[in-house]
């Protein structure tokens, strides 16, 4: 069973692309199972906004992180696969540094004693 | 940059990829819910419920594409575009409307800024004034020789000083002889307005003194119609009034001197003949000296005036020198009034067509508000909605500007083709004013987007329920009603009074076209016989060859009667004659009154029809030598001899000497009849209005070398001037025969500014009314529209058609009465600018008022009743069952 909708977190501006290029990581998947993959790898915590997902997949597509080609899918039916590039991999490892020393920064600011 | 193009060209399939994808999600998605139980149809709704709002999904992810501002102006101009189509009535009138705005805005601005707003050709325009000599009673006068000369010496306010005179010279040579206008002046004239020539030179200073005035100066169109624009005709001789000249300059090509009256200019010089204080007969033009400003100027010549008076009261006394700037010359008062008041006409015309425009915008905003809510509520950004609106705006001025261009330039061009020749003064180069045009487009596309906004705004605040709900049938909203009630107001108002004034100078119009000239126009021919002193050294074998001309025309096959006259009806005087009735007061020489002098051949009142009202007429019998007679005119002889018999009575004329400037002794004129008078007149626009006194006298008696021949003929004369032309030529082959009209067309030119104007205001206000009228029943049949319910409640209740016609036209009336008050007083306080533009019609003139009002009110009525009656033909059933 999924969360309640109340339980799950709004994702934070410009994480979702570093999201997508991820989830890519270990293979194609298309635009619903990129959906799928975010939300099972968070426990079902984070929801991507579908409004938000395609638009996002079209920039990185444009930047050339990743290509999508269309491919048949296990039930007949054509399904548009992503696939990480090169140049996305590299760009996934420069949003991961710079998310993890985010995270630190932010994670010190909360949790220092007040002096 | 390549990339991006083959990016922007795969739009479409980029396009349809995405469709299919969300399409393949929503499919993913609904599997999973069949997956956990659901039947297939709620599985898609739930699919398609939990996906959210795919058109703004869609719109979003199109704005992460590149270059979307591109795709959505192509697809707002696609929208537009099939819109606009599927309303063709409202694009074509808005079109239309625009395009007749911009387009005879654009034109009667080029002309405006041609002859009022540029600048003369010149370099430091302002500098250059004109000089004349001042009359006892202000007007202004030509200068006679000794008194310009006296200018020349003594003043020192201006830098040059010229003096021109206009002149007709006969060219001889391969080719046959050929009359043709020059301007003779001073050696200055050409640095007075700072012009050089374009191949040789122009005057040298000292060619202005006697002996050293065998030069001209060719204006470049005669240079290339007569000369075949040879460069090597510097330094060529060639004969004018069988002298020899040698041609020293061309002037500019296209330039002011190219569309003057004189083709040639020559060197002025004073012959003994014209040393005189009373020949008056030269134009002068300054170019003030640095420094030196046109009060000083003025103030500077009227001294020296003064002096000349006091010193020469016979001739002078009273006169004085009048320095006026050159662009008041140049444009006359009433062409600048006309250019004013038709600018102002367009104006008004572009004003209401911007109405039009506006009022039909409000109109298609205001039923499109359910549409736009519909387009609102599938997720349509609400600046999005405003830009799709506008661009349609945008969309629909620019085609309007595009086809105004288009009119603009055809109407700038049909108007220099139509115009009479001397309308416009030379210096002006009509062209099309593309700055203005984009300026008018601009007005134009600006009406598009003010009321394309309005309805945008209303219509795109999300009060969507409501209008979805009420299908934008019921209340229109006040504002946009108000609003199109203002605009129809301002529309009949602003249209009356451009009616009110083409009425106006229709009517004047009318009165001067259908004035009695008091010659009798039909089938008579005037042609000027112009011939060099050089040809006759005396005055008998002038006359001789006059009387034996005017016998050889009388026997061409066809002519019924022949006369020499010094000037064709309606053309003016050749000469003016101060003058005194024996036995009367005896004035100084300058405080005399004046009449004019008319020199005519005894036949000249039958040619030209005018009557004989007492005594006898001028006869072959009255030749030198004989008792000097004359026939007055009928103005003469009411104006000088209250309540006595002319007849018998002798006016004092000093003579015109022939060969020579300088008048003679006074002539005892005996009055031997009175004839009914003709309209002397001018080309000017009322020249032919005024009645002035007149003596006539025959040419044996007054013998001069400005002659033209008046020739009545049986049936239409132009047939005839070729065997005219050859009769002459058999008693003279040399004698140049020129300006070859009709009498009628002579009448035509003296009233040509009057009906040009007149023509166009009338076009102007025709074209307000119809837009006014279209405004009218675009709002009447908007507004039928728009209470289509209520109209079906109120037959259903028991109101007849009648009244329902009654109740639309009556509302509609009202306001078109109200428009009618106010464009009404506006006309009255307006069309007081025409008075000076108006013959025999006063600006208040009741008939006018009483036709155009009404004329207004019906078409209103007409454009009211045919959209009403839309009203009266529901079907109450079919409406209310509708709800």
């Amino acid at each position: 069973m999924s969360p309640k909708s109340s339980d799950r977190i709004e994702l934070l501006q410009g994480t979702l692309d570093l999201l997508v290029l991820r989830s890519l990581l270990f293979g194609p998947l298309h635009g619903h199972g990129i959906t799928k993959a975010i939300q099972r790898n968070s426990d079902e915590l984070l929801q991507v906004d579908h409004g938000s997902l395609y638009p996002a997949l079209y920039r990185l597509e444009q930047k050339k992180w990743i290509s999508g080609k269309w491919q048949q899918s296990g039930k007949d039916r054509p399904m548009k696969f992503y696939r990480l590039t090169a140049a996305g991999k590299k760009q996934l490892s420069i949003e991961q540094n710079k998310w993890g020393q985010m995270a630190k920064a932010i994670g010190l600011v909360l949790t220092r004693e007040v002096e | 940059m390549l990339e991006r193009i083959q990016w922007w060209l795969s739009r479409r399939s980029r396009e349809s990829s995405m469709q299919r994808e969300l399409e393949a999600h929503i499919a993913c998605e609904a599997e999973e819910q069949i997956d956990r139980g659901l039947d297939p149809a709620a599985a898609r709704e739930a699919a398609i419920k939990a996906f959210g709002n795919r058109a703004i999904m869609m719109e979003d992810a199109r704005r992460a594409w590149t270059w979307t501002w591109l795709g959505q102006l192509t697809q707002d101009l696609k929208y537009a575009f099939r819109n606009l189509r599927r309303s063709p009535g409202f694009t074509a009138v808005t079109i239309a409307t625009l395009a007749l705005g911009i387009g005879a805005n654009a034109a009667i601005f080029s002309f405006v800024n041609a002859v009022l707003l540029k600048p003369l050709p010149y370099p430091h325009p302002e500098q250059i004034v004109s000089v004349a000599e001042r009359l006892p009673e202000g007007g202004s006068n030509f200068i006679s020789t000794l008194n310009f000369l006296d200018w020349e010496r003594q003043n020192r306010c201006f830098q040059f000083l010229s003096a021109i005179a206009f002149d007709t010279v006969t060219l001889t040579g391969p080719g046959g002889p050929e009359e043709l206008n020059v301007h003779r002046v001073s050696a200055t004239y050409f640095k007075v307005l700072g012009v050089g020539a374009t191949l040789g030179r122009t005057f040298a200073e000292s060619e202005g003194e006697d002996g050293n005035n065998r030069e001209v100066v060719l204006s470049n169109r005669i240079w290339r119609s007569r000369f075949g624009g040879d460069p090597k005709v510097i330094g060529r001789e060639i004969t004018l009034d069988a002298k020899n000249y040698t041609i020293i300059g061309v002037l500019q090509a296209n330039s002011e001197f190219d569309r003057t009256w004189a083709v040639m200019w020559l060197p002025l010089t004073f012959t003994p003949a014209t040393m005189t204080r009373n020949y008056h007969w030269l134009y002068a033009m300054a170019r003030l000296a640095p420094g030196v400003t046109l009060k000083q100027a003025r103030d500077q010549m009227d001294t020296i005036g003064a002096r000349i008076a006091a010193a020469y009261p016979d001739s002078n006394k009273g006169w004085g020198v009048r320095v006026d700037p050159y662009i008041d010359q140049v444009v006359q008062p009433q062409l600048r009034r006309s250019l004013w008041v038709l600018l102002a006409a367009v104006g008004a015309v572009l004003l209401i067509g911007c109405a039009n425009v506006a009022n039909l915008t409000l109109a298609r905003g205001t039923g499109r508000q359910h549409e736009i809510a519909v387009r609102s509520a599938l997720g349509a950004g609400r600046l999005r909605l405003i830009r799709q609106l506008l661009t349609e705006s945008i969309f629909l001025g620019i085609l309007g500007g595009a086809v105004g261009l288009v009119l603009g330039d055809a109407f700038v061009h049909g108007m220099k083709r139509w115009l009479p020749p001397d309308i416009l003064p030379p210096q002006a180069n009509v062209r099309m004013d593309y700055g203005l045009l984009l300026l008018t487009m601009v007005i134009g596309i600006l009406t598009g987007i003010l009321c394309g906004l309005a309805p945008a705004l209303n219509g795109t605040r999300p009060d969507l329920a409501r209008s979805l709900n009420e299908r934008g049938r019921t209340t229109a909203g006040v504002r946009p009603q108000r609003m199109r009630t203002i605009l129809v107001v301002a529309e009949v108002a602003l249209s009356f009074v451009l009616l009110a004034g083409a009425s106006l100078l229709i009517r004047s119009f009318n009165r001067l076209a259908s004035l009695n000239p008091g010659v009798d126009t039909t089938n008579v021919l005037a042609m000027d016989l112009p011939m060099p002193l050089t040809e006759f050294p005396n005055s008998t074998m002038l006359t001789n060859y006059l009387r034996e001309v005017t016998q050889k025309v009388k026997s061409v096959p066809g002519v019924r009667d022949a006369a020499i006259t010094d000037k064709p009806p309606m053309e003016g005087f050749a000469n003016g004659a101060p003058f005194l009735i024996e036995g009367r007061d005896d004035l100084p020489y300058p405080q005399r009154p004046v009449c004019g002098f008319k020199v005519v051949g005894p036949s000249y009142f039958d040619t030209v029809g005018m009557r004989l009202l007492k005594g006898r007429s001028l006869d072959e019998s009255d030749v030198a030598g004989t008792v000097p007679v004359t026939v007055i005119n009928e103005t003469m002889a009411k104006t000088y001899f209250k309540g006595e018999d002319p007849i018998g009575k002798r006016i004092l004329i000093r003579q015109l000497v022939f060969g020579k400037a300088e008048r003679g002794p006074d002539i005892p004129w005996q009055v031997v009849g009175v004839v009914t008078d003709e309209k002397v007149g001018g080309k000017k626009a009322f020249g032919l209005e005024e009645d002035i006194a007149v003596v006539y006298v025959t040419f044996y008696q007054s013998p001069g070398l400005r002659n033209s021949m008046v020739v009545r003929a049986a049936t239409n004369p132009l047939l005839l001037s070729g065997s005219i032309e050859k009769a002459i030529w058999k008693v003279n082959s040399n004698q140049a025969v020129a300006n070859i009209e009709t009498l009628e067309e002579i009448k035509s030119q003296a009233v040509a500014p009057a009906r040009l104007r007149t023509a166009l205001l009338a076009i102007f206000a025709g074209i307000a009314l119809l837009l006014a009228a279209i405004g009218i029943s675009g709002v009447v049949s908007y507004s039928v529209a728009q209470r289509v319910r209520e109209m079906a409640i109120r037959l259903a209740l028991g109101a007849s058609p009648g009244d329902l016609l009654k109740l639309v036209i009556g509302k509609m009336m009202l306001i078109v009465m109200v428009g009618l008050a106010l464009g009404g007083g506006a006309a009255l306080a307006l069309t007081r600018v025409l008075a000076s533009l108006l013959y025999a019609t006063s600006p208040t003139d009741g008939v006018t008022w009483a036709v155009a009002g009404p004329l207004l009110a019906a078409v209103a009525l007409l454009a009211c009743y045919f959209p009403a009656r839309r009203a009266t033909k529901v079907d109450p059933l079919t409406i209310l069952r509708f709800e």
